[in-house]
């Protein structure tokens, strides 16, 4: 994996704190990659790719946290559960959201276990729990808005921010397709009434092999089948939240 | 053991926490590496086109562009911020001393490896992906640790001298950076500086201790303030955050941490800028570049001392109004351009900003308990990061209204409610009182 910068000359990379001065950036063609971001041969410069799986992380456990905080501040309270509020990405992570954020550039955590039943509102509030991932996504995309802004007063270029910006906005986006174990995807299954166990069953299992296999079909034939749709909406996020 | 003292192995422990706290700020010192390894200057300009090519005066190094320069700090920030809380959580359950040692050996290594391999990728993985993670791991062991020997009449300042390392770390290290990159080039500085993060995170983790179980730490005399506002019980992270004085907590972070800030960025650059007339300060360079510094690491160690005199709330509403006074005042302050004037501002924001950094150890842990409080406060340090916003909101502001004078009036408006709440936020009551 060549390292970005060594081969490459200032011509061809994007004089991005230059263009910053100007305030017409970080429209998204001032990146040097398009948002969103997907990883490719030809975007694989390391520093890019070390600061893509940082954000995936992230993005990862903010999203998962902030769905078991808000399932636990609705009445869903597990004192001593293991697997809420270690904020620990590890045990976060999940194969195929994994796999997904480097076949389509988004992806999400273990599925977080949430108990309808205990809320006062079952189906109200277990949407409510199951927001929380992406407006937490969009929270963080904010944070590092802020520090793209705090810092050029150090002198330096917020590519690194930029990134976690934009995958936080994919994934918050991306998070609106009607499958599990995306957020509205699990909130209509976990609706269902009880009589369809199997059901919810079945559809929990195909969910996610069902995105994965959309977005590498997606890939290998560049027909866009899902992404023409959401796409504009998270480059118009983007430049909104970055103030451009 | 009422009344009484704490035992020397409790100094020791606070002492050693700021040992590892003074090694572990070497993020400040970045910008002394940046400095010979971007491309140079030429006629205002930098020239890119010496990106990648040989540094003259360091064999086997390449310059590197602006961007690249700010990649591997950014990434250190990023994962520093991902690992503090499992930080926390290895602190509660395994001891200081696995925590600031193994966080100590991360960054020591990865300073080693940025060092010897001489490359951007190895800046990258040395100093951002495990700099970061040992910074994360580490920050987040020695303040609790210390906070469990004493009682609370005496948590401010404990908090207040094991953070104020963090802070003073920008006072030492960015001299010795340089000092170092001059006798013995960029490779050399990487490498002496990790063997002695190595020797002291070491040493002084080793020397990091908890209280026997069993420990009751000295009872406050009866005048203490800070004293009366305490809980008995340990509560759990899930049941803290059910607790509307959680949230409470986050705001008075969020408050202070917005203020701070917002003056830091926008009054500093001016400074500098007006401080560039007087020959004084121009002949010693020094006094501006550590000014912040060490009232930052001041501010940590002052506001904890007096919080534990006057009570803490009293210490948060002493420091909030008198930086909402600054901030209402800013406009004037940034038109006249005043040399004193702009140094006692920017004085104020970090005084202010250091002391919310040892105010929120000690308050989390009056209000919810010593046992889980590497956890706990990780979970209140999020109103850090939240505080963030503002600077970023400032300049939506600015751009719609054409000047910051009204971000300054916000950020004041969210001071004085932070004063508001940190009035009213009294312990909770756990179900088992």
């Amino acid at each position: 994996m060549a390292v970005r910068g060594s081969e490459e000359k200032a011509g061809q990379r994007p004089a991005f704190s230059l263009v910053w001065e100007e305030r017409k950036i970080i429209t998204v063609p001032g990146t040097p990659w398009s948002i969103p971001y997907i990883p490719h041969p030809d975007n694989l410069a390391f520093d890019v790719f070390v600061s893509f799986v940082v954000s995936a992380l992230l993005a990862i456990m903010i999203n998962a946290e902030a769905q078991a905080w808000v399932a636990t501040i609705l009445g869903d309270v597990r004192p001593g559960a293991k697997d809420r509020f270690h904020f620990n990405v590890l045990f976060h992570l999940s194969f195929l959201g994994s796999l997904c954020y480097l076949v389509a550039g988004f992806g999400w955590p273990k599925p977080m276990d949430i108990d309808p039943p205990k809320f006062r509102h079952p189906c109200l509030y277990l949407l409510l729990a199951r927001l929380a991932g992406p407006v937490a996504n969009i929270l963080l995309a904010n944070i590092a808005a802020s520090l793209v802004f705090l810092i050029k007063y150090l002198d330096m270029d917020p590519l690194v921010f930029m990134m976690v910006l934009g995958v936080n906005v994919t994934t918050a986006v991306y998070h609106l397709l009607p499958l599990p174990p995306l957020t509205i995807g699990s909130w209509l299954v976990g609706c269902l009434p009880d009589r369809v166990q199997t059901l919810k069953r079945v559809l929990n299992f195909i969910g996610p092999i069902l995105i994965v296999a959309i977005f590498l079909v997606e890939r290998i034939t560049h027909q866009g089948i899902v992404s023409p749709y959401l796409n504009p909406l998270v480059v118009r996020l983007v430049r909104f939240i970055i103030g451009s | 053991m009422a009344a009484g003292k704490v035992p020397g192995r409790a100094w020791v422990t606070v002492f050693a926490g700021t040992a590892i706290n003074l090694c572990l700020g070497i993020l400040y010192a970045w910008s002394v590496w940046v400095k010979y390894l971007k491309v140079p200057m030429k006629e205002g300009k930098l020239m890119l086109e010496l990106a990648g090519t040989p540094i003259p005066q360091f064999p086997g190094w390449s310059y590197l562009t602006a961007a690249q320069c700010s990649t591997p700090f950014s990434l250190c920030v990023i994962i520093f911020a991902l690992f503090m809380i499992p930080g926390g959580r290895i602190q509660d359950k395994l001891g200081p001393r696995v925590g600031a040692i193994t966080g100590g050996l991360f960054l020591a290594i990865g300073c080693i490896i940025a060092g010897l391999s001489k490359s951007y990728a190895g800046l990258i993985i040395g100093f951002g992906i495990l700099g970061g993670i040992g910074m994360g791991i580490g920050y987040a062991a020695p303040t609790p640790a210390a906070l469990k020997w004493f009682g609370p009449h005496q948590r401010g300042l404990v908090a207040g001298l094991v953070v104020s390392g963090y802070g003073g770390a920008a006072l030492y290290i960015s001299p010795l950076g340089e000092f170092l990159i001059r006798s013995t080039g960029l490779t050399g500085s990487f490498v002496i500086l990790g063997i002695f993060f190595a020797t002291v995170t070491i040493i002084a983790g080793s020397l990091l201790k908890w209280p026997e179980p069993g420990y009751v730490p000295p009872a406050a005399p009866a005048t203490s303030m800070a004293a009366r506002a305490v809980t008995a019980v340990d509560w759990a992270p899930s049941e803290m955050v059910k607790t509307w004085q959680f949230y409470a907590l986050v705001w008075l972070f969020i408050a202070t941490t917005q203020s701070g800030l917002l003056i830091i960025a926008n009054a500093a650059p001016i400074l500098n800028k007006a401080a560039k007339g007087v020959e004084f300060l121009q002949r010693n360079a020094w006094i501006l570049a550590s000014y912040g510094g060490l009232v930052n690491a001041l501010g940590r160690i002052g506001t904890g001392k007096y919080s534990d005199i006057i009570g803490r709330d009293n210490a948060y509403t002493i420091n909030c109004l008198v930086s909402a006074l600054c901030l209402f005042l800013m406009p004037w302050i940034i038109a006249s351009g005043n040399l004193v004037l702009l140094f006692l501002a920017v004085g104020i924001a970090y005084w202010q900003y250091g002391g919310g950094l040892s105010l929120l150890p000690s308050y989390t842990a009056d209000f919810f308990g010593p046992k889980n409080l590497g956890m706990n406060y990780g979970l209140v340090f999020l109103g850090w990061g939240l505080g963030f916003f503002m600077t970023r909101l400032g300049g939506t502001i600015e751009d719609l209204t054409g000047s910051l004078t009204w971000a300054f009036y916000l950020s004041a408006l969210v001071l004085i409610i932070g004063v508001i709440v940190c009035r009213l936020a009294k312990r909770p009551m756990h179900v088992t009182e």
